[in-house]
């Protein structure tokens, strides 16, 4: 780890004055890791742990956290336990007890993308070292991406709470010094491209304050699956995110969300509006689910991801309607 | 006057060092400091094969607090040695030339005032190398047959009981099963990084560090550094797990020692967990070919079993073996042949570990056994029935003493294999496919390495074992404890035992599952040594009722026996004024082979899996294994070996391999992406073990349980998947890739 300033910020406005290139610290457990890695080399870090930022609201517009939750804290709010599962079990299939109580909200939706060669100092990689190249594409490449690639990068976000999120319609709360706005989380993140080192619409110096997640239709009926070579504490190696609000035995809406498997959170539009009119009994959603991997793209180690995706979803949508 | 005593050998006995452990107090080589210490830090190589062409140690120089930097342009004094096993063999020494063999070879050494000086000062090292093409994976590398393989043999053996290539037998069998398996690269992951302190006062080298076996350390080291053994402090404190990656002095211990002789002050290095992937050694993939011929019934009539392994290009100490090994001991046949071959990688250097050829040889064999069996229509327990042996295969050798069967038929009753599902894919449980699975497992018992303990019975009634055998976190100390309080009849905590320390009688190595079997026989004869002084003490001794009355004394337990009288030692000792005696007892090395019978150990391993109908992750539900070990002398300490092989044997099944890509990178070199099992992996294990003493072994009839609970278990799942789903998958780690890309019985 590399010499660096360490400053704490009092105050939301402390923050934004930090100066540029300053590096946010909430629960440390991506920047601290990364920072011993020496892959993030910042020369200023900024504690902001003591910024009035731990507030979780559950009311008539739905849940509010503030950006400094903890991911425990959130997991066992017994509100957010009865209004929001989804929420609930992506935490919950996230990260260890340990890493859960340190890990604040904001920080998860910003972590890093866990590809070897991104966390490698010594490899190429176009995200850590624009234009390097992407060792990926032609390495180990068995848990990346096959949706939302580029030339430049095929590492996958590896948020679980990010994809529920997506799947509910969440919103990210900015501030910076041009004041605060709010930025749906499906517009939050940006595919690679050709700028894989730009990896949301966060201006320089822009601090997330909070997220606004809206109350699920009344009948809408939610599961968050997860897969992953390891039973606990290991990433996906696809999931999804699956709320479906059911009327008369009939599918009414759906709302699809699907991680793992995509460069961002990725919803699938098309599955979701296949859905629409379907008897809401189990069974018969295999043609639908097919729909899932949509333009989706394998790398050398990477294919059984493509039937693997579409049978996350398919077994996500089964298991609403089995509870 | 007889009484029938309760003896402690076998029970289930707490650990002695278990309170320094759980409350941290116990003190390994890492955590010792000396005044006046400076660190060492690795520098590690990008490239796996080519030349280091420069190296630019300027602004590390200059970095605050770095003292000096070493490298193979400023070399340290370290004679090249050849390996352990392979005497003949590829000489090296750590940072002594240029080439580049594998990715994280160690290039630099950094050595600075604190720990963060170092790792900083290293960070700031810029290599340059001519990198060349490199062979990342057993069809990439380069094929050799080996001179020799596992202990001696050669490279192609077998035989034929009459006359007939396993080719004819092959033609005239009833029915022929033939696979190719493949095993992943593996790194032992060992809780406590390799790490050793050391430091010179004149000509006397102070070694602390975490080793399996100390004569081999010392030997390696007065070698090395041109020292007599006897000027060697060599004290290894605790060692938090081996699994055969800690039985050569590695490059913490030989830099260390090299970097305190040249800059005249303490110096330790501990490797970082990425450091301890790549500097240290590995066990190579193998690529395994089995054929099986049998009768209708499942006898087998002919075995052929092809494999290659990977091997490091520099010091390997072991090419993985696994018909040597295995397939040639298992079961007979009317011939048998049995291939090996080396392939040179650019892997990290390859040597022991857990099972080293019985895990990736176990695999295959009882894979091919559980495909034989779902061809034939016959019980896979059945059909190891139908083929034990009562001599080791090929020859009139009886075994020392085998309970196979026994294992086999109490696992089966015990894990009720008769509710097995008898076709695969035809058991649901919600959305789960249920399958059972089993194998059976081995390992040989040998003694590697001469054993002397010393015992001193103290006249304050402290008894007190030394010997410097070491404790792995398996339980020695505890099984020498045992021992001695069992042999003398007193409880445990009279017994005081000292281990770890070059000082100490030798004390042989923890390895090879040879450690208790060697040990502990040595304590029981120790013990014996010390009461016959004390009989000699008490008919010596005027004041004593036995007084010259030889012949007459006897020992038991604690205590002398001559007619009607009963003294225990400590009274013999008062009155004589002895303070203490010391007896030794030793042990010698054993060949498998010993005393004109097979020497190896037996079990049998079942399991229940169960595989998502949707997403086919698979998920081990329950796990048995019933273990014919021979005598055991703590049951719990027993128990816990077996239970945490077959942990081990999980995560090798399903988890565990060093991944490298096309450039022979490790990709997966640390415990965020080299995955090893979590609680949540890990169902209910029943383990069952027959303590049936081996009386032709040795005196106490103790083999070993050290290796053999991973044995089955790759197996085992693996059959369980294609009893849950069909899916046979014959490569391990099965990941869920290999879920999606396997085939079925149906292709």
């Amino acid at each position: 780890m590399r010499e660096f300033t360490f400053a704490r910020a009092a105050t939301v406005e402390d923050a934004l004055d930090a100066p540029r290139g300053a590096v946010f610290l909430a629960g440390g457990t991506t920047v601290v890791d990364l920072m011993k890695l020496d892959v993030l080399r910042p020369r200023v870090v900024v504690d902001i742990n003591a910024l009035p930022l731990r507030e979780i609201t559950v009311d008539g517009t739905g849940l509010t956290v503030a950006s400094g939750v903890r991911m425990g804290d959130l997991a066992t709010h017994a509100e957010v336990v009865r209004a929001f599962p989804l929420v609930v079990e992506a935490l919950l299939a996230g990260a260890s007890q340990q890493i859960r109580n340190m890990a604040s909200i904001g920080g998860n939706l910003l972590q890093r993308t866990r590809c070897g060669y991104f966390r490698d100092v010594c490899s190429a990689c176009n995200r850590r070292a624009p234009g390097s190249g992407c060792a990926a594409i032609d390495g180990a490449n068995r848990t990346h991406a096959v949706l939302g690639t580029s030339p430049s990068c095929v590492a996958t976000h590896p948020s679980d709470l990010a994809v529920a999120l997506t799947a509910l319609d969440a919103t990210v709360r900015v501030t910076g010094h041009g004041g605060e706005r709010e930025v749906p989380l499906r517009e939050f993140y940006r595919v690679p491209g050709d700028t894989p080192r730009i990896e949301n619409v966060l201006g320089a110096g822009e601090l997330i304050i909070a997220v606004h997640v809206p109350h699920p239709p009344a009948e809408a009926r939610t599961t968050y699956v997860k897969v992953r070579d390891r039973a606990s504490y290991e990433f996906a190696l696809s999931s999804a995110a699956v709320v479906i609000e059911a009327r008369d035995n009939v599918i009414a809406g759906a709302r699809i969300a699907v991680g793992g498997v995509a460069t961002v959170p990725w919803r699938l539009p098309a599955v979701e509006a296949a859905l629409i009119g379907l008897p809401a009994t189990p069974g018969g959603f295999g043609d639908v689910v097919a729909r899932a991997a949509d333009g989706a793209s394998a790398l050398t180690q990477n294919g059984y991801k493509i039937p693997l995706l579409e049978h996350t979803v398919l077994r996500a949508i089964e298991e609403v309607f089995a509870r | 006057m007889t009484s029938v005593r309760t003896r402690l050998l076998g029970t289930a006995v707490d650990r002695v060092d278990g309170p320094e452990k759980v409350t941290g107090t116990a003190r390994y080589a890492l955590d010792m400091t000396v005044s006046g210490m400076l660190w060492g830090h690795l520098v590690t190589s990008r490239v796996a094969a080519g030349r280091l062409t420069a190296l630019d140690t300027e602004a590390a120089a200059r970095s605050a607090g770095v003292v000096a930097v070493f490298s193979p342009f400023a070399p340290l004094p370290i004679p090249p040695l050849p390996s352990i096993s392979n005497p003949s063999g590829t000489r090296h020494a750590p940072l002594a030339d240029p080439v580049v063999h594998h990715h994280g070879q160690p290039v630099a050494l950094v050595v600075a005032e604190t720990q963060e000086q170092a790792h900083l000062a290293a960070s700031l090292v810029s290599a340059t190398y001519d990198g060349t093409p490199a062979a990342a994976d057993l069809d990439s590398g380069r094929e050799s047959v080996p001179d020799q393989v596992d202990h001696g043999q050669d490279a192609d053996i077998g035989y034929s009981l009459d006359g007939r290539t396993v080719d004819d037998v092959l033609a005239g069998s009833d029915i022929v099963v033939s696979g190719r398996y493949h095993t992943a690269a593996q790194n032992h992951v060992a809780m406590e990084p390799h790490s050793t302190l050391a430091w010179w006062t004149g000509d006397r080298l102070h070694v602390r560090t975490g080793h399996q076996a100390i004569p081999w350390l010392v030997g390696e080291l007065a070698a090395t550094f041109g020292v007599e053994p006897a000027s060697l402090d060599v004290v290894v404190p605790h060692v938090g797990g081996g699994f055969g990656g800690k039985g050569r002095a590695g490059v913490d211990v030989k830099l260390a020692c090299a970097a305190s002789r040249v800059l005249g002050r303490p110096v330790k290095v501990v490797l970082t967990r990425s450091q301890v992937f790549t500097a240290t050694t590995v066990r190579g993939m193998t690529d395994q070919e089995v054929t099986l011929g049998a009768h209708r019934d499942g006898r087998l009539t002919a075995i052929r079993h092809r494999s290659r392994s990977a091997e490091a290009a520099v010091l390997s100490d072991l090419l993985v073996a696994p018909g040597h090994t295995v397939t040639r001991m298992l079961y007979g046949a009317d011939a048998m042949e049995i291939s090996q071959r080396r392939v040179t990688v650019n892997l990290p250097r390859t040597g022991f570990m857990r099972g080293p050829s019985e895990v990736p040889g176990l695999f295959a064999l009882e894979t091919a056994m559980d495909e034989l069996a779902g061809r034939l229509g016959v019980d896979p327990v059945e059909l190891r029935l139908r083929n034990d042996t009562e001599v080791y295969p090929g020859t009139d050798l009886p075994w020392s003493g085998k309970h196979l069967a026994e294992c086999l038929r109490v696992g089966a009753e015990r894990f009720g294999w008769d509710q097995r599902p008898r076709v695969p894919g035809s058991r649901r449980d919600g959305d789960q496919y249920v399958g059972f699975g089993m194998a059976v497992t081995t390992y040989r018992a040998v003694q590697i390495l001469p054993v002397t303990v010393a015992t001193t019975l103290h006249a304050d009634g402290r008894v007190q074992v030394a010997t410097s055998a070491v404790d792995l976190g398996t339980g020695m100390t505890t099984a020498i404890a045992v021992t001695a309080a069992d042999a003398l009849d007193i409880p445990i905590d009279r017994v005081q035992v000292r281990l770890g320390d070059a000082a100490l009688p030798p004390g042989g190595g923890s390895f090879g599952s040879a450690g208790a079997a060697s040990v502990t026989p040595a304590v029981a004869a120790a013990v014996r040594a010390a009461m016959d002084k004390v009989l000699a003490c008490a008919i010596a001794d005027r004041r004593s009722p036995m007084y010259a009355r030889a012949g007459e004394v006897s020992a038991r337990g604690e205590v002398l026996r001559c007619g009607g009288e009963s003294i225990p030692f400590t009274e013999v000792l008062s009155s004589a004024h002895q303070a203490a005696v010391t007896g030794t007892g030793t042990t010698t090395p054993r060949g498998v082979f010993e005393g004109g019978r097979a020497h190896w150990s037996f079990g049998a391993q079942f399991c229940e899996v169960r595989v998502n109908r949707w997403t086919r992750e698979p998920r081990v539900t329950r796990m048995l294994g019933v273990m014919d070990v021979g005598r055991v002398i703590n049951a719990k300490a027993a128990r816990s070996q077996i239970l945490g092989g077959m942990v081990w044997g999980l995560s090798t099944a399903l988890l565990e391999g060093l991944e490298f890509d096309a450039r022979a990178a490790m990709t997966n070199g640390n415990l965020a992406d080299y995955l090893v099992p979590v609680n949540a992996d890990i169902p209910d294990i029943d383990v069952v073990l027959l303590d049936l003493p081996d009386d032709a072994h040795n005196e106490l009839g103790v083999r070993g349980a050290g290796e053999i609970g991973a044995g089955g278990i790759s197996a085992a799942i693996g059959n369980a998947i294609h009893n849950a789903t069909g899916t046979r998958l014959r490569d391990i780690p099965m990941t869920i890739d290999r879920m999606w890309r396997g085939t079925h019985d149906h292709d």
